[in-house]
């Protein structure tokens, strides 16, 4: 008989594998002919760069998909793709309009089924263990949404380094202080530079800045606390 | 066993870092230390929250992408196409009333026919049409331009139709030598400068060569306020005809409703004034896309607090184009010809200008309503020219910094 975990793991794994599929075909679509379809791509005025980074994004649901089909998958994991299903889900609802609306439904049941396969308690454990980590990524995928949503090619390119340079502290396991303040700052500090004026990016990195050292201090005890929830030696 | 189900055993142990929450939720004693380190992370939460709100704004609203995307388009392509369609990609960039782009072409084998589309007037704003033949006078200049640099005569013939009152110019297309103006070669580069200008004069020399353009259209001239007692007579009067129009609902409402506050509106229309175009520093338009749309009555407030304080303030000179009758559609359409080729000879000046009609405004408002204006007499008293009156107003000087680009319909939305 098939234990409860394992049975969700398979439907999740399927729905973000469609889901991951479709998203990029409608990501496809609102590349080449978002602008002929306004009414289903939500007219938008960039549909190329929207309609790639949608692609993008799918992709890591299909990425996630796979992750699900191991039987050996960790519960961080679980917990992460619950919230980057979640994110991606909401995120994309943006960029493609009503073309993400199969998608988007197919991610957010996902995303709850591998909730119920992680368990709440360890959900709630590990999520709370890694919150700072979490914020920082977000605040990644906030750099990459603007950055998408730029007008020159510099400053796309300068935003999605900055945004991916979040996200790298985030998902490392234990980032050496140095690494973590010379990443963040070498990064983000081009975008910066490039839309000041914007007000929310400089703010942004400052507070990633503080987040991210954050972080780290804090990475050793959340260490602590999640190894708990690992395997214990039989004996 | 799997890792997911030896994962259970820990459920409901004990932590040993009170800083964390144990699997059950079941933390020490709260120590100090611990307070401190919730009271951080909650605030930390806080805050990237508030940038999450920040950013998303960013993106909606197109903050980081101002003048880019489709409906942007127009201002990159207009020289690619040498087909007398080309021309028309040309004349849609003119200036015209609110952005309102109030123009259908007809292309066929031998003329460009140029049409006024009534569903795109500006109500009380503009209640005789005048802003409306004005700018169509101005498309019709840039598709001159455009055509006798491909190699066209473009003759021009103005309301040839007298049983279609909307049929208002055409332009043959027989050959002809080819001739490319400077004033063509600026038409990407004209727009609107709402912005402050610097103190630095406009000199004599080149309010005279601006005026010069005029050679050619018949009837219509520019009458020049350069002194600062002509520009503070003028000027005091567009601040008491921008406050009359503020204080007038239904021109209010009928020039807000061409305001186009977010992104996703000016993706949708392709038309309308938008923040972009408000001459502001590049801080306080990124804070005015962030933050929420603002009201109509607080939208009219800064503009007549921009007219007041930026607008009448820094105009280096004010020009009126003059004809004998501002009534006459032809007339205006002459005036708009020459309205374009003076803002066209003034960007090839590096000069910045802006169209100021809110005298005109009230002059028409007053006349549908049959009612005496203070604002025609007083304009007529400032002008001085025995049977010239003002078809429309503008102010010129050096731009402190450049004017932004307007959204524009393409051209496969404006033809038929």
């Amino acid at each position: 008989m098939t234990r409860p975990s394992q049975r969700l793991l398979r439907p999740a794994a399927r729905l973000t594998g469609i889901g991951g599929r479709l998203g990029i075909l409608a990501g496809v679509v609102q590349a080449m002919i978002g602008h002929r379809i306004p009414d289903w791509s939500g007219n938008k005025g960039s549909h190329v760069g929207l309609g790639l980074l949608t692609v993008a994004l799918s992709a890591t649901a299909l990425i996630a998909a796979r992750t699900l089909r191991n039987p050996a998958v960790r519960a961080e994991a679980l917990a992460a793709i619950t919230l980057g299903l979640v994110a991606l889900a909401l995120l994309c609802s943006t960029t493609v309009g009503r073309l993400w609306a199969i998608p988007g439904a197919l991610l957010f049941a996902a995303a709850g089924i591998t909730l119920a396969a992680c368990g709440w308690t360890r959900f709630r454990t590990i999520v709370a263990a890694n919150w700072l980590r979490g914020l920082l990524g977000l605040l990644g995928a906030f750099e990459l949404l603007m950055a998408v949503a730029a007008g020159p090619p510099t400053t796309i390119a300068a935003g999605l380094v900055a945004g991916g340079a979040l996200v790298v502290p985030a998902i490392i396991s234990k980032p050496s202080r140095r690494t973590t303040v010379t990443v963040l700052v070498a990064a983000t500090l081009p975008f910066v530079a490039l839309t000041w004026w914007t007000i929310v990016t400089p703010l942004l990195s400052v507070v990633a800045l503080a987040v991210g050292l954050a972080a780290t201090r804090h990475s050793a005890r959340s260490a602590h606390a999640v190894a708990e929830l690992e395997p214990q030696p039989v004996g | 066993m799997t890792i997911l189900t030896n994962l259970s055993r820990s459920d409901g142990g004990p932590s040993r870092d009170p800083a964390v929450d144990t699997p059950a939720g079941k933390a020490g004693p709260m120590t100090r230390r611990s307070m401190l380190h919730h009271v951080g992370v909650g605030v930390a939460t806080v805050v990237v929250a508030g940038i999450g709100v920040g950013s998303y704004r960013v993106f909606d609203n197109g903050v980081l992408e101002t003048g880019h995307g489709n409906a942007y388009d127009a201002w990159a392509n207009w020289r690619n196409d040498p087909t007398p369609l080309g021309a028309v990609a040309a004349a849609i960039l003119a200036a015209n009333p609110h952005n309102t782009q109030p123009w259908i072409f007809h292309v066929t084998a031998d003329s460009i026919q140029l049409f006024a589309d009534p569903s795109r007037r500006t109500g009380t704003l503009d209640v005789r049409d005048r802003e409306h033949h004005i700018g169509l006078g101005c498309a019709l200049e840039n598709l001159v331009l455009a055509l006798t640099s491909r190699g066209y005569l473009a003759n021009v013939t103005l309301l040839p139709d007298p049983s279609d009152p909307t049929h208002v110019a055409t332009a043959g297309l027989a050959a002809g030598a080819r001739e490319v103006s400077p004033l063509y070669d600026v038409i990407g580069d004209r727009h609107s400068n709402r912005g402050p200008y610097t103190e630095k004069a406009v000199p004599i020399e080149v309010t005279d060569s601006l005026g010069a353009v005029a050679a050619g259209l018949e009837g219509a001239g520019v009458r020049w306020f350069t002194t600062p007692s002509e520009r503070a007579a003028l000027g005091a009067l567009i601040i008491a005809a921008t406050e009359a129009i503020v204080n007038d609902e239904e021109q209010s409402k009928d020039s807000f409703a061409w305001f186009r506050s977010s992104r996703d509106d000016v993706d949708t229309h392709m038309d309308g004034l938008t923040l972009d175009v408000q001459g502001l520093t590049p801080l306080v338009l990124a804070a005015a896309k962030i933050l929420p749309a603002t009201s109509r009555a607080a939208g009219d407030n800064f503009w007549l607090d921009q007219t007041r304080t930026v607008h009448t303030a820094t105009a280096a000179a004010y020009g009126v184009i003059t004809v004998s009758n501002p009534d006459d559609p032809a007339q205006r359409l002459i005036g708009g010809r020459l309205l374009q080729r003076i803002h066209l000879a003034a960007t090839v000046h590096g000069l910045a200008l802006q169209h100021m009609n809110q005298v005109t405004e009230r002059v028409d408002r007053d006349a549908s309503l049959d009612r005496p204006s203070s604002f025609a007499s007083g304009m007529d008293a400032l002008l001085d020219q025995p049977d010239q009156h003002a078809l429309s107003t503008f102010r010129i000087g050096h731009p402190v910094r450049a004017g932004r680009l307007s959204p524009r319909r393409p051209v496969n939305q404006v033809t038929r």
